[in-house]
């Protein structure tokens, strides 16, 4: 059961990120759903549940990126690895310490990413993207994070009590 | 040292960390189509991708509406004026026309759209980062497009397609900084390249290098493909010249491209079905 409804929150914030999001976008930055979730996720699961929804969500947006396989995988699987291993150390249905997460782990995610696409094969101004599209996206998922912590907890809270009903009988 | 290969975890990270690398290499091989999990996947998720993103483009065109609804009725006068004119205009522009075929006949020259396989497509989704822009379209395989095919609108030329499944298919947008097009300058027939930029794309706009100190083209120059580099059929609009600036190390000349198409607001687009066989001819 939890998996399953895992598996479909994972989806459709997928479909979410490659549509709706698309029409979100502030001074050329849209906010990035995917991995808004599988921080939020691992906060609440360790982190083998994070490296699991991690490397899940990762594999579906390389699928759709035209691109070369495995950086997205990667990146996201180490995300939530990261996220889940931290969490034991801070109270974890806490917003601020989903904000704080999100902003550094976003910022952390495009500059190795933009470092490994874009960097080594000679694209240097590194400093324009910095201000441009990375610390600008870690601010707008930053803003992002705090409904989506919300409905993700609730979920969470609603599988919980649902696996004590069964439990019993 | 020991401890971490003790960990069942650590290993298993450590042995999709490996996978993942071994994917990657194999992804980096050219192929004709993409593969049967891809195929599959894409097949299931762009249905639902088109069905909310028609969503998404709706509402944003009720905002659009309310935001122009002012200026609509000055609009629609200035227009009926307009009209009047060009009707006048356009019956001695009905008879140049009978003309120009008349003539055109005469030198067994053909207009090169005719030539051209269209098939008509709508975007589903689009890329989820903010590094890359390519989208996916509805069409596929299934109604006889192949990659590399090139993508058009009324307006101008878009981008090509670069993987492709059974209904899907992922375009490369000509401002997506992996995108280069051969193409030429109408006016002086300057051979260059439109090349995607990083710093442009979000801006839509992209460069054009490799331009001789020595050239003399202006801002507003038409830009056209020059039908060499294998991808794109030759003659398709390409955009205009915005802007001329030197490269840095000086010795060539670079220009800021504004493409026909606006890719901010960009739904339906054509797919040229026989780019391979206009090419290869």
């Amino acid at each position: 059961m939890r998996t399953f409804i895992t598996g479909v929150v994972l989806f459709f914030s997928f479909i979410l990120q490659t549509t709706l999001i698309q029409y979100m976008e502030l001074w050329g930055v849209k906010p990035n759903l995917m991995l808004i979730i599988i921080i939020c996720f691992s906060l609440l699961r360790g982190s083998v549940g994070g490296a699991v929804i991690g490397l899940f969500s990762g594999i579906l947006m390389d699928f759709f990126a035209a691109e070369v396989f495995g950086l997205h995988s990667l990146l996201c699987m180490y995300t939530g690895v990261v996220t889940g291993s931290l969490s034991s150390r801070f109270v974890r249905e806490n917003y601020l310490v989903a904000v704080l997460f999100t902003f550094v782990l976003s910022f952390v995610y495009e500059s190795i990413f933009f470092f490994l696409r874009f960097y080594m094969w000679g694209e240097t101004q590194i400093v324009f993207f910095l201000k441009n599209t990375i610390l600008l996206e870690a601010v707008y998922n930053c803003i992002l994070v705090i409904p989506v912590y919300y409905s993700i907890i609730r979920i969470n809270k609603w599988l919980e009590r649902k696996e004590e009903v069964t439990r019993k009988y | 040292m020991s401890y971490f290969f003790k960990n069942k975890y650590v290993v298993g990270l450590i042995f999709i960390t490996v996978v993942i690398f071994v994917f990657m290499g194999m992804s980096t091989v050219e192929r004709p189509k993409a593969n049967v999990v891809e195929n599959a996947l894409g097949n299931i998720i762009s249905p639902i991708q088109k069905f909310i993103y028609n969503i998404g483009e709706s509402i944003e065109n009720t905002f659009h509406f309310f935001r122009e609804i002012k200026t609509l009725k000055e609009q629609n006068e200035e227009l009926s004026v307009k009209l009047d004119q060009l009707e006048h205009e356009n019956r001695s522009i009905q008879e140049l026309k009978e003309e120009n075929r008349r003539l055109r006949e005469m030198l067994e020259l053909k207009e090169r759209m005719e030539q051209f396989d269209m098939v008509g497509a709508e975007i589903v989704s689009k890329n989820p980062g903010n590094w890359f822009h390519t989208f996916i379209i509805d069409k596929g395989t299934a109604h006889g497009l192949k990659k590399k095919c090139a993508v058009i609108t009324t307006k101008g030329l878009v981008g090509y397609i670069n993987d492709i499944g059974t209904n899907w298919a992922s375009v490369i947008t000509i401002i997506d900084s992996n995108s280069s097009v051969a193409s030429h300058v109408v006016r002086t027939q300057d051979i260059t390249i439109v090349k995607g930029d990083l710093t442009l794309q979000d801006q839509g706009l992209c460069k054009m290098t490799y331009i001789s100190k020595g050239s003399d083209i202006i801002a507003g120059d038409v830009i056209e493909t020059s039908g060499m580099g294998g991808i794109y059929p030759k003659g398709l609009l390409v955009g205009k010249v915005k802007e001329i600036k030197p490269e840095a190390h000086g010795i060539s000349q670079y220009a800021i491209i504004e493409p026909a198409v606006n890719f901010e607001r960009l739904n339906e687009v054509f797919v040229i079905r026989n780019t391979n066989y206009l090419i290869s001819e």
